[in-house]
């Protein structure tokens, strides 16, 4: 009889503990589930049933047939897939190549650093701004310099194809390589320096060094810093907005674009709630794959 | 070992490697540089060719005459209503569900965390249409409190606290029961004292990242009265587009995005430690 009161005391301080978690997290997950989750859900049941502009047949997998089959949205999805490569390899790239020459006892390692890392906290709408004024056509500084190398100098930077890519693509590379640059950094700071040491004195060559022990060493890290460049290229749309404004004729035209234009300038809640459907399942996607993939390269957490 | 090499470098190894990280800095640092420059010119100079590096008349014009023509007094005032009121909301929801998930054992923990991860993928960002028509509904269109309630619940704050508060010895959450604190007391008394870094590591980045917002406010703001700096700075631009004036549009810039700026330069290595936290765990 005792013991049995005893399980029946334990139990009742646990169920208290419990409802004291759920009662600590509710707030938090009453936002997680309104902001994040209901429009996941609101997305896909409007895409279902809502017409576009008075079309029928957009009840049910109307809305995906007229978005696949037109011109526009298969210009959006090749634009973001142009996008996401193009500035995601050279900003992780340059972010590798930086922190892995910083990482040596090399001076003026602090006004490097800032140098790269400062684009990070501006705003990407502000600092698009001064690219449009460097990218300008008559007075920007950008022409003025390739005309004083004497390359072509009367590009109309930001109205024309493909410069407009080009012009969004680098303004990325500008904001992200930095930041990507920190988080090497960082990794590279956590490599047991003893390794190197032994490396050394096996013989192996700088070259030799970094291949078999930053690089592999650091994967972990890389596939974090890839993983969250991808996820900025489908989300990084302000200088889009500032710069370009999706044209000249689509050409700069990304997913997370065409939703603003559908959703907020089209007024056309079956295609807006059809494309932001497909975000969803392409982020949800990169989740799982971050959280699986995460959880495999053992040496991550640190 | 990695630094002695660097050491040994013949010479010429180094003047070139220093050779192409001032290229490369000075690309990065120059639009700064070039928007500070043109903010001061007046609007001689800065049709005047060839530029000049640095004004040669510097003049506070552009920034007065920014400061007149639109209301960047109420854009600050929104801009850091809305972050800081932001920030203390956050600092709340986040710590109390850190601390359900770093010391409490409850069915579903793991389900729910799953959840909160979701979050830090699917950011507000990609949300902006069903948001839009969920604060719509609420008739918060055009309110501070609408442009922040996408925010309030933050997966990464979350993730940097309860990391930070696995750490804390038990002796401590004994010692606070035995004392009779309530399990709110203990976090704000108990937990929070503990974990200053990670406090200010996430309030860094939550203050840098709602300053910097654009197309969120873009959308549901409409007036002065809810509109941040970054969403006034645009309207701003694109009223003064036809007549090009740079000078003006560089000067607002500025006002934009100078506090950031400057706390980034003093405070330096505080900015780096939080990019690198929030960053690697989320």
């Amino acid at each position: 009889m005792p013991s049995c009161f005893l399980i029946i005391m334990v139990s009742s301080r646990k169920l208290k503990s419990w409802g004291m978690a759920y009662l600590l997290i509710l707030p938090s997950f009453i936002f997680l589930i309104l902001f994040t989750f209901y429009p996941i859900a609101y997305s896909a049941v409007t895409s279902l049933m809502e017409g576009s502009h008075g079309s029928a047949d957009a009840i049910g997998f109307g809305n995906y047939r007229a978005m696949f089959s037109s011109r526009e949205f298969r210009e959006a999805i090749a634009n973001n897939a142009v996008y996401a490569v193009c500035s995601t390899v050279p900003a992780v790239l340059f972010g590798l190549l930086l922190a892995i020459v910083l990482n040596t006892r090399i001076r003026g390692k602090g006004f490097y650093r800032f140098a790269v890392f400062y684009p990070t906290i501006l705003p990407i709408a502000t600092a698009s701004m001064i690219w449009v004024f460097l990218l300008s056509q008559s007075i920007g500084l950008v022409n003025h310099i390739l005309g004083f190398l004497g390359l072509p100098s009367k590009i109309d930077w930001v109205n024309t194809s493909p410069y407009a890519m080009v012009s969004i693509i680098i303004v990325y590379i500008w904001k992200y390589s930095g930041y990507y640059m920190l988080l090497f950094l960082s990794g590279l700071q956590s490599i047991d320096r003893s390794l190197y040491e032994e490396a050394y004195l096996e013989g192996a060559g700088a070259w030799q060094r970094l291949r078999m022990v930053t690089l592999p060493l650091l994967s972990p890290t890389s596939f974090f810093v890839i993983l969250l460049a991808i996820v900025n290229s489908f989300q990084a749309v302000d200088q889009i907005y500032v710069m370009t404004k999706g044209g000249p004729h689509n050409s700069t035209d990304v997913l997370l674009y065409y939703i603003y234009e559908y959703g907020f300038v089209y007024w056309e809640p079956g295609m807006a709630s059809s494309a932001s459907t497909l975000l969803f399942a392409f982020l949800l996607i990169l989740t799982f794959f971050y959280w699986f993939g995460g959880q495999r390269m053992v040496n991550y957490e640190r | 070992m990695n630094d002695s090499i660097a050491v040994r470098r013949p010479s010429w190894q180094l003047v070139l490697t220093h050779a192409v990280l001032i290229l490369v800095s000075l690309a990065v640092i120059f639009p700064l540089v070039w928007m500070i420059s043109v903010a001061f010119k007046p609007k001689m100079e800065i049709f005047s060719f060839p530029y000049a590096l640095l004004p040669k008349a510097p003049s506070f014009d552009n920034f007065t005459s920014a400061w007149s023509y639109a209301p960047f007094a109420e854009y600050y005032l929104n801009t850091v209503v809305i972050v800081f009121g932001l920030l203390a909301i956050q600092l709340i929801t986040v710590s109390m569900a850190a601390f359900a998930f770093a010391r409490l054992g409850f069915p579903g923990r793991n389900i729910l965390f799953l959840m909160f991860l979701t979050q830090l993928m699917i950011t507000a960002q990609s949300t902006i249409y069903p948001n839009y028509m969920t604060v719509s509904r609420m008739g918060l269109l055009d309110t501070r409190i609408g442009v922040m309630l996408p925010y309030m619940a933050s997966a990464m704050g979350v993730f940097l606290m309860r990391q930070a508060f696995m750490v804390i010895p038990m002796s401590l959450e004994d010692a606070a029961r035995i004392d009779g604190c309530s399990v709110l007391q203990t976090i704000a008394n108990v937990f929070i004292p503990q974990v200053k870094p990670s406090l200010v590591a996430f309030s860094i980045m939550s203050v840098t990242s709602h300053w910097n917002e654009f197309l969120w406010p873009l959308l549901v703001t409409e007036s002065t009265d809810s509109r941040p700096l970054t969403v006034g700075l645009t309207v701003f631009a694109q009223q003064a587009e036809g007549g090009a004036e740079w000078g003006l549009l560089m000067a607002a810039t500025l006002i934009v995005s100078l506090p950031l700026l400057l706390a980034f330069m003093f405070f330096q290595k505080m900015f780096v430690d939080s990019f690198i936290s929030s960053g690697l765990k989320g």
